[in-house]
């Protein structure tokens, strides 16, 4: 029964919210509640735990569900994660008018993703998936007057869309050779038949790409940036509980299908490891609060994929437990910076500083976040990104070395923000009035940094929940991590805190100015997107003037032209044609004369076929003649057009045979 | 008699609204409006009446031209039940709606005609699929023109009448070539009935004829506004009155999927097998190219139109897969992209009902001013671009499947897999784009900073929302039980692919 009420109460919630939700304190209690009920049920279920599936039917309609160690963790992080983030919101959100929207797409966001990670089947995944996406549009873009904020919730409908034809793609590939859409039973399809692999192969990339969008892996990673246009909470939301670890468990999820295919494992690990690096690149010198904590989400997450990627034990074991780590220390440090901002109304990291007198407990909680973010031990992220380490030292070298440069970048831009925004002097008016949250806010950062201090100690549980066999921490990975960490700290260290280095130096040189310019604008990937974007639209506007409304439709008007010509009706032609427009009758003959191939100028077509059609259809008297008059030839020549376009079709279907 | 009162009611309260009308009596907008609603409304609830007592199919018939030893047949079976009582129910909740919208267009001939004209536009649709032989079938299928004619020529928009007169031109040119085949056809077999012309077809050895096939395909492209017969789409429903389009691009296009599906698939498998590649090819060139002229459409009204053209290329897509799943899910898609254009277009309406604006570079903001017109238009709007939990998504993922099944029917990785592997993964591609320009233009119209000019503009009126909310409904009604429409379509579907497999 937990395994139906953990998504079904929030997508009742969210049905019930536009009822009951008129007045504030309502809505608010019942996204809680819904909200809450969830997350008691994913831990029952965690805590009961029994392998197994089930179904639900309605008329019409069966879900199925699947409780396996996978599902359930991944249930339990989102709705947990997701129930301190209500909790935070009625403060956060206090202000705010439009309350009912915005529960509304929370308890659908908190449902649709874990009715994502319980399916059982591709096709549910898939429908909740794009449901999950829906709601991120729905809330990135939530303050639809604000014209970036609907433009990032477009944005990001539209990536993730494009990863999502890919995923279609891969799931309808794999129904159709193998009649099902069940995880397990698509893989049992693979093994009994071993000629489908190079299928798989292609399927199993497909669906993969699905993931790309949806956690913002290269190429697709630009939408995630810009989607920091929506409240604090919903950033928070997306970033640790659902929406990007969506990608993630996907992969780690049809692990259990592509396991045998290496080059799939390859592809991933590359991609991920690859996107990591890029993204701690260009975290080292963004300047907006939340941007920097999205950069380090996109990094962290590709640190995810590379570990998957590997294939084996150690790092399926590290890629899925970083999810848990990351979700409690990047909403501690997303919640964090929603305090802040919320007491200065400040996004630009230039004018900030100060802030640690002021908000000493916004600030106490964020360095422990930071800390677990650069791997510092004991802190959660310590264990789990040491298995990750550990895991592509045992198997891919090229995945080490990029996520052993990545860790120390992260170290890097980890303290730099925080040093930024909490240390120093205050570096505008605003800064000086920050002040620490009220008690609601207050509470789930610290159940989240007490999360974050001791979420180690669930590791050796989690590894018995996985059934894993994980050997401990080494010597050497101890002291590999120390030189990781303090790589990346001594120089945040010189730059930002003792100030010894102007952090200018390095780009002050012409060299140096013009890497921090291409990191600064992202490797100008997203200009090459806005380019191809604007250039389709361009294309597009062309070819509505030129050709769909100048040739396909013009092409009939101008049969009727000529039609008109042969019909001895020249005179009344040009006529009206030398009243309507000069350029027309010379336009019109050299098309009719055969000689305007070189001046075949679509804009002159464009004015004849006005100009006729004028003529032809115009207004008053001249109608009626044309209902009566041209109308039989009109038909035929018509019907000559069509019939060319269908001896089209018989000569290319007789190709076809 | 159950069929036939299906047609003969609405014609007879058309004949009473225009012989008061001649006698100087006028009923006004809303009696006449009401009558029609309600004749519509009980329309179809005989048609779904009679599905519950119908087993197979049901016929009658009545003497007719004896002469020709033509009677007047009627049928109804699993195709045109769906078919009949979407015309039905959507001609209901558009006359409601035309009843607020007509106040703000009026014409000299008074709303009465209108009325009167949308119950016969509605008997024409209804006869189409009703009709059990092929001539009968074909008079309906022009008859319904005159009445559609009439609506935009006097109560559309500005251009209505230059747009009318294109509309009827383009119809005379499908119906040449409907004429030419039909006629070729009865008259080498003496057969009319459309249930019996397959066999005959197939006896005197014309199933495979490709000039006819072609000449017939052709006929219903242009109904239905295959690239490159489409043009005529844009400009008539762009002008015509904003239900009437509705019922157009719902209902009124889709007639050509049905003599598709009807006529043209099964008297020619043998032309249609052949050619099948190249229909997947043409679908591909109506979905890329209707949404390609979509994203540059300026205004919302015409933009929904190309929409339309652009979706009816996935119905043409599904049925030339061939395979049962395929069938289903391009029949599902007239149902679940009807509802969501219907819904769609009288949106438009609304707006031009509330700001009298239809460029989408003058509207803007309006999710503030019109909060459920625009929660109704993001509706209809993630539908046709497949989203879940929608109905759009239910038909296009089998209309996918369909593609990939096709391909693993064939020779594993051979030209052929190749090519509908390909295909359908554009296919899928092409959705991307869908949602590209329906969700630029939902942004440019609803989000952003409202238009000073619009701060007086207020909600639409409450029976124009209601008929925009039970079109919303069905919409997401298709996208969690898709088996009210797939129940019927999966039966046909799998009668139609036994053709094809021999």
């Amino acid at each position: 029964m937990y395994e139906f009420l953990n998504w079904l109460v929030p997508l009742a919630g969210a049905l019930l919210t536009p009822v009951i939700g008129r007045r504030r304190r309502p809505a608010e209690v019942l996204a809680l509640l819904t909200v809450g009920v969830s997350a008691a049920s994913s831990l029952i279920l965690l805590l009961n735990f029994e392998e197994g599936l089930s179904t639900l039917g309605l008329p019409g309609l069966t879900f199925g569900v699947r409780t396996d160690a996978l599902s359930v963790y991944m249930a339990v992080i989102a709705s947990t994660i997701s129930f301190l983030i209500a909790l935070y919101s009625i403060e956060y959100m206090a202000k705010d008018s439009a309350y009912t929207r915005y529960y509304f797409f929370f308890q659908l966001f908190v449902g649709s993703m874990v009715a994502l990670v319980m399916a059982d089947n591709l096709l549910q995944t898939f429908i909740f998936w794009e449901m999950v996406g829906l709601c991120s549009y729905a809330l990135i873009g939530y303050w639809y007057r604000k014209a970036s904020a609907s433009r990032a919730g477009l944005k990001a409908f539209l990536t993730t869309r494009l990863g999502d034809t890919a995923f279609l793609t891969g799931i309808v590939l794999l129904y159709a050779n193998t009649g099902t859409f069940s995880y397990e039973k698509i893989s049992e399809a693979l093994l009994e038949n071993p000629s489908l692999q190079g299928l798989f192969l292609v399927g199993g990339l497909l669906i993969f790409w699905g993931a790309v969008g949806k956690s913002a892996q290269f190429p697709l990673h630009v939408w995630l940036p810009d989607a920091m246009e929506g409240p604090s909470t919903v950033s928070a939301l997306i970033h640790a509980a659902t929406m990007v670890k969506a990608g993630v468990y996907l992969a780690a999820r049809t692990v259990e299908i592509f396991h045998v295919l290496p080059q799939w494992g390859l592809y991933i690990a590359y991609t991920g490891a690859f996107t990591a690096l890029l993204a701690a690149t260009m975290a080292t010198v963004n300047n907006d609060l939340k941007r920097v904590l999205a950069y380090s989400t996109i990094s962290q997450l590709g640190l995810m994929f590379a570990a998957i990627g590997l294939l084996i034990e150690e790092g399926l074991a590290g890629g899925t437990f970083h999810i848990f780590s990351h979700a409690v220390f990047k909403a501690l440090l997303f919640l964090s910076a929603g305090a802040v901002l919320h007491a200065t109304r400040l996004n630009d990291l230039r004018k900030m500083g100060g802030l640690r007198r002021k908000m000493p407990l916004t600030f106490a909680v964020s360095l422990i976040g930071i800390l677990a973010l650069s791997g510092v031990p004991p802190l959660n992220g310590f264990f789990t990104k040491e298995l990750i380490i550990s895991a592509s030292i045992h198997g891919n070298l090229l995945v080490f070395a990029l996520i052993a440069v990545t860790s120390m970048l992260t170290v890097f831009y980890g303290f730099r923000w925080l040093a930024l925004v909490y240390l120093g002097d205050a570096r505008s008016r605003e800064a000086e009035h920050g002040h620490d949250p009220g008690l609601l806010m207050k509470i789930p950062l610290v159940v989240l940094a007490v999360g974050t201090l001791l979420g180690g100690v669930t590791m050796g549980s989690l590894s018995s929940f996985f059934e894993v066999r994980l050997e401990g921490i080494s010597v050497v990975g101890l002291l590999l991590s120390g030189a990781i960490i303090g790589t990346g700290l001594v120089p945040a260290y010189l730059f930002y805190y003792s100030r010894t280095l102007a952090p200018d130096i390095l780009t002050r040189g012409r060299l140096g100015g013009s890497i921090y310019r291409m990191l600064a604008r992202g490797y100008y990937i997203d200009d090459l997107y806005l380019g191809f974007v604007k250039g389709f639209i361009g294309v597009s506007r062309a070819a509505y003037a030129r050709i769909e409304n100048a040739v396909i439709d013009g092409f009939n008007y101008l049969l009727a032209l000529l039609a008109k010509l042969a019909g001895g009706e020249l005179n009344t032609l040009v006529e009206h044609v030398f009243f309507s427009r000069g350029t027309i009758r010379a336009g019109g003959r050299a098309i009719i004369m055969g000689d305007g191939a070189i001046k075949f100028d679509f804009g002159v077509i464009d004015g004849a076929v006005n100009g006729v059609m004028r003529v032809l259809l115009g207004l008053g008297e001249r109608l009626r003649r044309v209902q009566t008059g041209v109308l039989e030839q009109y038909v035929f020549i018509v019907s000559v057009a069509a019939f060319f376009l269908m001896s089209l079709v018989l000569v290319l279907s007789f190709i076809g045979a | 008699m159950l069929l036939l009162t299906l047609l003969l009611v609405p014609v007879a309260f058309a004949t009473s609204i225009a012989v008061l009308k001649g006698f100087g009596v006028n009923i006004g907008r809303k009696a006449a409006g009401g009558l029609a609603t309600v004749v519509f409304a009980l329309s179809f609830f005989q048609v779904v009446y009679i599905s519950t007592l119908m087993t197979g199919r049901m016929t009658e018939f009545y003497p007719w031209l004896n002469m020709l030893n033509l009677s007047f047949s009627l049928i109804l079976d699993d195709l045109s039940l769906l078919f009949a009582a979407a015309i039905a129910g959507f001609s209901a909740l558009a006359s409601a709606y035309s009843i607020i919208y007509l106040k703000a267009h009026k014409h000299p001939l008074g709303a009465e005609l209108y009325f009167a004209n949308l119950l016969l536009f509605e008997v024409g649709m209804l006869g189409v699929v009703l009709s059990e032989n092929i001539i009968q079938f074909l008079l309906f299928f022009e008859a319904m023109n005159i009445p559609a004619f009439f609506l935009a020529y006097f109560w559309g928009d500005k251009g209505g009448k230059e747009a009318a007169m294109k509309y009827i031109l383009y119809m005379a040119v499908g119906a040449s070539l409907l004429i030419g085949g039909i006629t070729y056809l009865v008259g080498s077999t003496g057969e009319t009935s459309l249930f019996e012309l397959p066999a005959r077809i197939a006896e005197v050895g014309l199933n495979g004829d490709l000039l006819v096939a072609g000449a017939l395909f052709a006929g219903f492209a242009i109904k239905i506004a295959a690239i490159p017969f489409h043009t005529w789409l844009p400009d008539f429903h762009g002008e015509a009155p904003t239900p009437v389009s509705a019922l157009l691009s719902a209902v009124m296009i889709k007639l050509g999927a049905y003599g598709w599906v009807r006529i043209v698939f099964p008297f020619f498998p043998s032309v249609i097998e052949g050619s099948s590649g190249f229909l997947a090819v043409l679908a591909l060139l109506t979905i890329g190219w209707g949404g390609y002229m979509a994203l540059s459409e300026p205004d919302f009204k015409r933009l929904l139109v190309y929409s339309s053209i652009s979706q009816v290329g996935y119905i043409l897509f599904g049925l030339a897969t061939l395979t049962s799943i395929g069938v289903s899910g391009g029949l599902l898609h007239v149902f679940t992209h009807g509802s969501a254009k219907f819904l769609l277009l009288l949106v438009a309406g609304s707006f031009i009902y509330s700001v009298h604006r239809r460029k989408i570079s003058e509207l803007g903001g309006l999710a503030g001013k019109l909060p459920a017109t625009a929660t109704l238009a993001l509706v209809g709007a993630l539908s046709i671009s497949g989203a879940p939990p929608f109905g759009g998504f239910q038909s296009e993922w089998r209309v996918f499947v369909g593609g990939m099944e096709r391909a693993s029917s064939l020779a594993l990785y051979g030209t052929e897999w190749a090519f509908w592997t390909v295909m359908t993964w554009i296919g899928v591609l092409l959705t991307a784009l869908t949602a590209a320009y329906y969700m630029w233009t939902v942004m440019k119209i609803l989000y952003g900073k409202m238009r000073p000019a619009f701060v007086d503009a207020s909600e639409s009126p409450s029976l124009m929302l209601v008929s925009m909310g039970v079109a919303g409904f069905i919409a997401l009604l298709f996208g969690f039980a898709p088996g009210i429409i797939t129940a019927y379509t999966d039966r046909f579907a799998q009668l139609m692919v036994i053709i094809f497999s021999g």
